[in-house]
């Protein structure tokens, strides 16, 4: 499939919400998911004459932005917390999001992709990188991680 | 069976406001911009960190001599200025 340049110009100003909250939902903190917006931005800014050919856009940001979260996740930083105001059970949001800080880099991306992405495992499969048997037992530890975190 | 709270929480980042992210410049990234800004940087960081040269041997020896030969003075050497008396402290 071949894209005009304007098509693709188009899809990476409209996904730009879409990339921050990705990422939000994998690092949990806005100050480090806007380094990685900015990150992938950038990416797609450098290869969008690369991107015409590309069969599936969407997908291939998402394994950026994968990427750049998991990267960012294990480099560690200062966490910020979600704003709060934005949930309509605010401490709900604060109690998960201390026991997601508990769970690992690779826990958290799983449980992003399944959760947020609301992918399926083949799609996770292609975002991560993995084969989808492992797509599978990794996001049952994922899941099992947060139910043991939550109910202490 | 994922808790609820999970789903409420993923819920509230589909609701995030999301900051003004700059587009980034295309000149920045792809142009000759970076490689020149880059050149000019090195060359005026290398300026920069230049130590002044020492005159050449011969330089020096003429000015000694001139000096000894009274041909060149040498910068008067100032008297310390008379310090100043205390201020009153003012009331």
């Amino acid at each position: 499939m071949k894209r005009t340049q304007e098509q693709v110009d188009t899809f990476a100003a409209d996904a730009r919400p879409w990339i921050y909250r990705l990422a939000l939902a994998i690092v949990n903190s806005p100050d480090l998911a806007e380094d990685v917006a900015q990150i992938v931005l950038l990416k797609l800014n450098h290869h969008r004459h690369r991107l015409r050919q590309v069969e599936n856009v969407r997908a291939w940001v998402r394994r950026v932005v994968v990427r750049a979260s998991y990267d960012a996740l294990t480099r560690g930083g200062d966490p910020s917390p979600l704003p709060v105001s934005e949930a309509s059970d605010p401490t709900t949001v604060v109690a998960v999001e201390l026991v997601l800080g508990r769970l690992s880099p690779e826990d958290r991306l799983m449980l992003a992709l399944a959760h947020f992405e609301d992918l399926s495992y083949e799609e996770m499969s292609d975002a991560l990188g993995i084969p989808m048997g492992t797509v599978a037992s990794r996001l049952n530890r994922a899941r099992a991680a947060f139910r043991r975190e939550w109910e202490k | 069976m994922i808790p609820d709270p999970l789903d409420a929480y993923y819920a509230s980042i589909h609701r995030a406001p999301v900051p003004d992210l700059p587009p980034p410049d295309r000149r920045a990234i792809n142009g000759w911009w970076p490689a020149i800004g880059l050149v000019a940087g090195i060359a005026l960081a290398s300026i920069a960190m230049r130590s002044p040269q020492p005159p050449p041997a011969s330089q020096t020896q003429d000015v000694v001599r001139a000096i000894v030969q009274g041909q060149l003075r040498t910068a008067p050497v100032l008297e310390p200025r008379a310090s100043r008396p205390p201020r009153e402290a003012s009331t």
